[in-house]
């Protein structure tokens, strides 16, 4: 796998890995990417499920470009993170079990999505569908489960 | 000081963290996904503060999320002192975790200034009612205060264990 080795000898990793803080920054950047993404998804799924019913619908929408933002935060610092030590994390199983997780979860927030978007005038005065609920229960699961293999790999 | 520091570390909470192998990375999940939930539903809160969403939430909406920032904020001060009765010296001496503490202490005098001159006022006002300057501010010192908790917080390896 030379792909991975190039990943690590690229000018991005160089820094990561060797400035002082340049790992640092970017795990601190992954925090809040994580702390922005895994909480506005979870108000949304919270929502869904049936919790705070005085939030609109509506505002899931605008919460969720805000999700968005956080996932793009966390694309561009664990691509970094990745790089600089990418023939180490490309073979953990934490990481593979995270990375499909988040698959997982971003597909469900998507479908969420458009749901909300084409149905949800439909829902306002009541509860959603319990197959948008269920999703949602299942999407707070699989943020967690995110979460607990990003920790792991800092251990196994 | 010394004898609390030794105190801190010789009780059953600290033996617990320190010498089973789980409980340290099980605490900082938990501390991840109470981070998570505290500022997810803080920075809904805080951007309706500042003034953002106001067609799309209501007040009403927005006292129902704080029960569970508050849930977020009681998972992690329990997450928070089982890390540091297990290494308090290090800790209290950790530059990062010291500016950590200062950001929480300010954020929290921000919920009593919150508490003090906003809560009322949008208690009685329209849902989509405009904020006043305090409002906004607070909104804003919530934000940065947050985020920084957040930064410091992933700096503490750096100057030391943790």
């Amino acid at each position: 796998m030379n792909m991975l080795t190039m990943m690590e000898e690229s000018a991005l990793s160089v820094w990561v890995s060797t400035s002082p803080y340049g790992y640092y920054l970017m795990l601190a950047f992954h925090a809040l990417g994580l702390a922005v993404l895994v909480g506005t998804a979870s108000v949304v799924n919270l929502r869904i499920v049936g919790f705070f019913r005085d939030l609109p619908y509506d505002s899931l929408k605008t919460l969720l470009k805000l999700g968005l933002a956080g996932f793009v935060i966390n694309v561009l610092s664990g691509t970094a993170l990745f790089m600089s030590q990418a023939s180490k994390f490309f073979y953990m199983n934490s990481f593979r079990v995270k990375i499909s997780l988040i698959v997982l979860g971003m597909t469900s927030l998507v479908v969420l999505r458009r749901r909300i978007l084409s149905q949800a005038d439909h829902w306002q005065s009541g509860p959603a569908p319990a197959g948008a609920r269920a999703m949602a229960a299942g999407g707070l699961g699989i943020w967690l489960g995110v979460i607990t293999a990003g920790r792991l790999m800092a251990y196994l | 000081m010394d004898s609390l520091i030794s105190g801190l570390q010789s009780t059953a909470l600290a033996h617990w963290m320190t010498d089973t192998s789980w409980t340290w990375p099980a605490a900082e999940t938990l501390h991840f996904i109470g981070m998570s939930l505290l500022f997810g539903t803080i920075v809904v809160i805080d951007l309706r503060l500042l003034g953002l969403l106001r067609r799309l939430m209501p007040w009403r909406a927005l006292h129902r999320l704080i029960p569970w920032a508050a849930l977020g904020f009681a998972i992690n001060l329990l997450t928070g002192v089982a890390f540091f009765v297990s290494d308090p010296s290090n800790y209290i001496s950790n530059i990062a975790f010291r500016f950590k503490m200062l950001f929480v202490l300010l954020a929290g005098l921000n919920l009593v200034l919150y508490r003090l001159k906003v809560d009322k006022a949008i208690r009685s006002s329209a849902d989509d009612a405009a904020c006043s300057a305090t409002a906004r501010f607070v909104g804003g010192a919530s934000l940065l205060a947050w985020t920084l908790v957040i930064f410091c917080g992933r700096f503490i390896p750096v100057f030391g264990p943790g």
